[in-house]
């Protein structure tokens, strides 16, 4: 399996290959009236309709624009979804021992896919899909998730 | 001396500093090349993946768009740099034509004192008197009379004193020549018909020395021409005023005539010798002309060369002279060409433009501040070339994640990604070399400007120094006229003849705004403008005491009630025959000639210049009213300020007002004249020269899309 890795406030997060299209630089967007507040808008990417998500809004935290900021465009049930996340960092191809069982630790919430345990970093990996269809999500409740796997390993 | 160094390396300092930028274009070149290559490969690899999927190809027409922008960029940053390449050259030819025109001012001021000097000179009754009545006691009255005059002023190599038919009859200091028949030359010729006349510089066999000869008729009482008074510049002391110019080891200062003869030269065997006819500079200054060139020497060196054709001061005209400052300059191909900024019209005193006008196209020209504006271009460019940066980082990404969904078969893609990943980090490095080579230009293009104010503040000081000198030497040429030691032996006013000659003499200096001769009781017995001044007593001021006492003096800066004007006083004491002091001369000098150096201080329009004397007061300025009303505020150079001090400083604001860059000179004195440790500041707001700096790419990133949050 690969993954693409992206930061999220210095947190190392990844999505599967599988869920994506490509990366694109910070695009013009339209806002879409009376839409949900993660939702930014919409954009074009080649005669295509993009929705923009913002990553950092779905987890509660104040959004920010940098240099970095960079949207994965990922492909849920056939269609594009753009995701706003900090900065891109690469595609990861982590050895089958880096790979670790979800079940190990209690309380992982459903919309982490898997997690990479990596030169002595955790990588949670995300699913987008659920990501997208969960309504609350708190970035703390998934730090200290994050912080309890790493004691346990 | 280091500081002497330092100006010295500054202008191939600030070449050497754009062509930091030019190496930083060649790594741009390697990466455009790389990045080219790697298009290449992406399509071939792209093509060989079209059954798979589209989005190879796409990604692969990505690279190879992104390649073709690079590109031009690169031409963008080329054209910029070679731009801020020609522009650091015209800042060193610019700041050599600010060189030339002190330079020429400077001798242009000595020069209007040397043409007053013979004037005044030749009303002295002893030299009249060994004319009308040449008796062996009158001659050597009037040799003793020169010899005392040449050896005040110390400017002079002889003076002769010539009668109607062109025969010498007394001179300064080669007795000798008494005897000699002048009459084939041509100065004496138009003296002789009525006309102050100033020679060329020439080598003059006479006195056996280069000089410039300053002729002035000798009137009778009843207003005839008697004869003809010639007075030799000691052509050392122009030379001096190069030699002690502070030029670069690169630098080359001479003034040519207006034959474009070089007469004046730091390498002796030039002068009178060398022409400047084959440098442009030397050809435009002959039609008249102030500006720059860039141009090729006899040798084949680079050369950047400031001109400036005299303007003449008051009311000496000058006499078609002009001052050429070239600097080689460490570089192989310059742009040559020559760029005359302004004319000198042959009409006059009403047509002249300088230095209003002249100075005014120079700071539009100057080159420092044309250099910040470039620079903000570039960084508008790296704010481009970043932007691009991140569009290769995110394609780098792509190509990954496309190699990767492909797995073994994305192979060749994948080593695509890596090259592009590689370009990424290539084209990282080459903004940040970018950003120290443009770092590093705004500051030498910074230091320069200071390095201005402080050429400024120096040639200025230095200006008025020389002035004062002149002043000194006036009072004390003054003191010996015969016809004050009469009246005040006499115990009397003055009559109506001694009254004239000080008017004469007040009038042919120009500077002075009264002259007093005073009695031993500090009465005024005779005044040249205000008659209302006499027989006020003066005996209870400084001035008079010390002249009583038998010292030279000179005042500080004072205000004069009466004149409702800032005055310098200088006196001197008379003294009779048998060594008594008789009286005192007094001179009250005119400070708006002071002003008139400051203003004449070349500097660019946001820059002021001020002289100020030991309590800080403002003593001269382009504005008046801040004379003797304002203080400098004391900063710590001027508290601890001593003779021949001189340096760059930041003035460290109060609330709400401008942060300043200075430079400052403090007076050195000039031969006989020690100066009064007056200092000269010129200052310029700091702002002014940071124009340069410019929000960050991250700002502005942020500012194009600031709707977000």
């Amino acid at each position: 399996m690969r993954y693409l890795s992206f930061n999220l406030k210095e947190e190392s997060f990844g999505v599967s290959l599988e869920q994506v299209r490509e990366v694109i630089s910070f695009p013009e967007i339209s806002p879409v009236p009376g839409s949900s507040k993660k939702f930014l808008g919409i954009s074009y990417l080649r005669n295509e309709i993009l929705p923009i998500v913002d990553l950092r809004i779905t987890f509660g935290m104040t959004p920010t624009l940098s240099y970095d900021t960079a949207v994965i465009v990922c492909e849920v049930d056939s269609k594009p979804y753009g995701i706003v996340v900090d900065c891109i960092h690469n595609v990861i191809t982590p050895e089958s021992h880096e790979l670790k069982p979800k079940n190990e630790t209690e309380g992982i919430p459903d919309y982490i896919q898997q997690i990479v345990y990596r030169e002595e970093k955790i990588c949670l990996i995300l699913d987008v899909k659920s990501v997208l269809n969960t309504k609350e999500l708190d970035f703390k409740k998934l730090l200290s998730s994050k912080e309890r796997i790493k004691s346990a390993s | 001396m280091s500081e002497i160094n330092k100006e010295n390396q500054q202008a191939n300092i600030l070449i050497e500093a754009s062509g930091g930028l030019e190496k930083s274009l060649q790594i741009l070149e390697e990466i455009n090349q790389k990045a080219n290559f790697i298009a290449l490969c992406a399509a071939i690899e792209g093509a060989k993946m079209k059954n798979r999927t589209g989005t190879f190809s796409i990604v692969a027409q990505q690279i190879s768009n992104q390649a073709q922008k690079n590109n031009s960029l690169s031409e963008k940053l080329t054209s910029i740099v070679k731009k801020i390449q020609s522009q650091a050259l015209d800042a060193v030819a610019i700041r050599n034509l600010e060189l030339a025109a002190d330079l020429i001012d400077k001798l242009d001021r000595n020069l209007f004192e040397r043409n007053c000097d013979v004037q005044a000179w030749a009303t002295f009754d002893s030299i009249k008197n060994a004319i009308l009545s040449s008796t062996s006691e009158n001659i050597s009255a009037a040799c003793d009379q020169l010899e005392k005059l040449v050896m005040i002023y110390m400017v002079y190599s002889e003076s002769l004193l010539l009668d109607k038919s062109g025969k010498i009859i007394a001179s300064a200091k080669s007795r000798s020549l008494i005897g000699q028949n002048l009459i084939h030359e041509d100065w004496f010729l138009t003296t002789r018909d009525g006309q102050v006349t100033v020679t060329d510089a020439h080598f003059n066999h006479l006195i056996k020395n280069n000089t410039v000869a300053y002729c002035s008729p000798v009137m009778s009482a009843d207003n005839e021409i008697i004869g003809v008074l010639a007075n030799f510049f000691n052509w050392d002391f122009a030379l001096e005023m190069i030699t002690s110019g502070q030029y670069s080891e690169l630098t080359n200062a001479v003034i040519i005539n207006n034959r474009s003869k070089v007469i004046a030269s730091a390498h002796e065997s030039q002068i009178m010798q060398d022409h400047y006819d084959w440098l442009k500079a030397g050809r435009l200054s002959c039609k008249q002309h102030v500006g720059y060139s860039l141009e090729k020497a006899r040798n084949g060196e680079s050369l950047a060369v400031g001109f400036c054709y005299t303007k003449g001061y008051n009311a000496y005209r000058g006499k078609g002279w002009s001052a050429i400052i070239s600097e080689s300059i460490n570089t192989t191909s310059i742009p040559i060409h020559a760029k005359p900024l302004s004319r000198r019209n042959n009409d006059g005193t009403t047509t002249l433009v300088y230095p209003e006008e002249a100075s005014s196209q120079i700071d539009s020209e100057k080159s420092g501040l044309a250099l910040i504006n470039t620079m903000k271009e570039i960084d508008e460019l790296v704010y481009e070339i970043n932007a691009n940066n991140r569009e290769v980082k995110l394609l780098a990404v792509n190509a990954s994640i496309q190699a990767g969904i492909a797995g073994s078969d994305g192979e060749g893609f994948s080593i695509i990604a890596n090259e592009v990943a590689l370009l990424a980090k290539k084209s990282l490095n080459f903004v940040e070399t970018i950003n120290i080579a443009t770092d590093n230009l705004r500051k030498v293009v910074d230091e320069s400007i200071s390095i201005r104010l402080l050429d400024a503040a120096k040639d200025t000081s230095s200006k008025v120094d020389r002035n004062l000198f002149e002043r000194y030497c006036d009072i004390q040429a003054w003191s010996t006229f015969n016809k004050f030691k009469e009246i005040l032996e006499q115990q009397r006013f003055a009559d109506k003849e001694a009254i004239e000659l000080l008017q004469k003499i007040h009038k042919i200096y120009e500077v002075y705004h009264d002259l007093y001769i005073l009695n031993v009781n500090g009465d005024v017995v005779a005044s040249a403008i205000d008659q209302s001044m006499m027989n006020q007593n003066y005996e209870n001021t400084e001035w008079f005491r010390e002249a009583l006492n038998g010292q030279i003096y000179y005042s500080d800066i004072e205000y004069a009630e009466h004149l409702k004007n800032p005055v310098i006083k200088f006196s001197s004491p008379i003294i009779n025959e048998n060594n008594e002091i008789i009286g005192v001369i007094v001179s009250w000098f005119n400070c708006n000639f002071l002003n008139d150096i400051i203003k004449a201080t070349i500097v660019d329009s946001k820059s002021e210049t001020y002289l100020i004397n030991r309590r800080s007061q403002i003593i001269a300025s382009k504005t008046p009213e801040e004379i003797l009303k304002k203080s400098f505020k004391t900063e710590s150079f001027i508290q601890n300020f001593s003779p021949n001090n001189s340096g760059i400083t930041n003035k460290t604001p109060a609330k709400n007002e401008p942060a300043f860059i200075m430079g400052y000179s403090s007076s050195k004195g000039y031969n006989s004249y020690k100066g009064q440790n007056w200092v000269v500041v010129t200052q310029r707001p700091k702002n002014a020269s940071q124009e340069a700096q410019s929000i960050t790419p991250e700002q502005k990133f942020k500012q194009k899309i600031k709707w977000i949050v």
